[in-house]
């Protein structure tokens, strides 16, 4: 896709290059839109956000 | 039968026996079904029967399919010069990178207007120009912003991506994304559109591993990736079509270094199926 131009897409983004390039690394997740409400910047963040249980989490990245 | 590797045939013929299938011609692509919505056909509402992947508004829609892929439209004609331009770039860039990569060139493709299409929702939300959505197994969709009179927060955008500006990057932008789709680093989607959050998770993650892998091959590291252009910098698949953007764009081309547009040669060579 292109870059996103709404504000908060540009922001996020924003957010996202400044924690990639401290890592050196693509590290940061950038998903946005109907399933993701809001640019979150890790995976624990997107579990966080939609309430998966901890026990839950090794579970899906196996 | 088992073939010597210096097995040599009487005639073209004989070796079509052997390697094709009789009949066929080389050169010849098979020419695809004209029916309208493959991959999304009428028969099962332009969305193999999901409503995430259905076309809304359909009787306001134009289709077409005379050039190799099917062209959606609305009946009402474009609202502005800059939506014209986003469905441009992307038809031009797919007309012209189709006859040099064989992959990209098998792709069953729908070029479809952002507002129509539900699971580009997202996209069309954040006022993206253009993207790609992947389907079932060689299948894209190819979005266009259709509401949009100029790009928005441009100045802000450009810093971010500043290849936009030129004509011709913003479809060869998305022919990156499309030569990943082809070259089968971009999975198919289907599945996890429809899937639960977990599989959305793991699908992001595996399609990211494979386009950093891709990358890794040809040689690209994030930190000169990352110095091509911000939007680079955000994602892997970001950086593969950014250099795709830069790399097919005859303007911007010498933005690369040599050395770069050697291994973007080679990345796309590969991933197009190119000889």
């Amino acid at each position: 896709m292109s870059a996103p131009s709404s504000e908060e897409g540009l922001n996020a983004l924003d957010n996202v290059i400044a924690e990639n390039e401290k890592r050196g690394d693509w590290g940061a997740l950038a998903l946005f839109g109907e399933a993701f409400p809001t640019l979150l910047s890790t995976v624990n963040d997107v579990l966080e956000h939609f309430g998966v249980k901890a026990s839950e989490r090794k579970e899906s990245f196996e | 039968m088992i073939l010597g590797e210096n097995q040599q045939f009487a005639s073209p013929g004989e070796a079509l026996i052997h390697f094709g299938v009789k009949g066929m011609r080389w050169g010849v692509r098979k020419e695809k079904d004209p029916s309208f919505g493959e991959p999304y056909s009428s028969e099962n509402g332009n969305g193999h029967g999901s409503k995430k992947f259905e076309l809304k508004d359909q009787t306001q829609l134009r289709a077409s399919n005379t050039q190799g892929f099917i062209d959606v439209r609305p009946k009402s004609g474009f609202s502005s010069p800059r939506v014209q331009k986003n469905h441009d770039e992307l038809v031009s860039s797919l007309q012209a990178l189709s006859k040099e990569y064989p992959n990209l060139a098998n792709l069953k493709v729908e070029v479809v207007p952002m507002s129509k299409t539900p699971e580009m929702k997202k996209f069309y939300d954040h006022g993206s120009a253009a993207a790609l959505a992947p389907g079932k197994s060689g299948e894209i969709r190819l979005g266009y912003h259709d509401k949009m009179s100029k790009l928005p927060r441009e100045r802000r955008l450009m810093r971010l991506q500043p290849g936009l500006a030129h004509e011709g990057f913003l479809g060869n932008h998305e022919m990156g994304h499309a030569l990943a789709v082809a070259g089968g680093v971009f999975p198919p989607g289907f599945s996890a559109e429809n899937g639960s959050i977990r599989q959305k998770v793991k699908y992001v993650r595996e399609r990211d591993r494979l386009h950093r892998e891709v990358l890794q091959k040809h040689g690209f590291t994030f930190h000169e990736l990352s110095k091509i252009s911000n939007y680079a910098a955000t994602r892997p698949e970001e950086a593969l079509a950014e250099v795709a953007g830069y790399y097919f764009t005859p303007s911007v081309r010498s933005h690369l270094t040599p050395e770069q547009q050697r291994k973007a040669k080679s990345l796309f060579d590969d991933l197009g199926g190119k000889q």
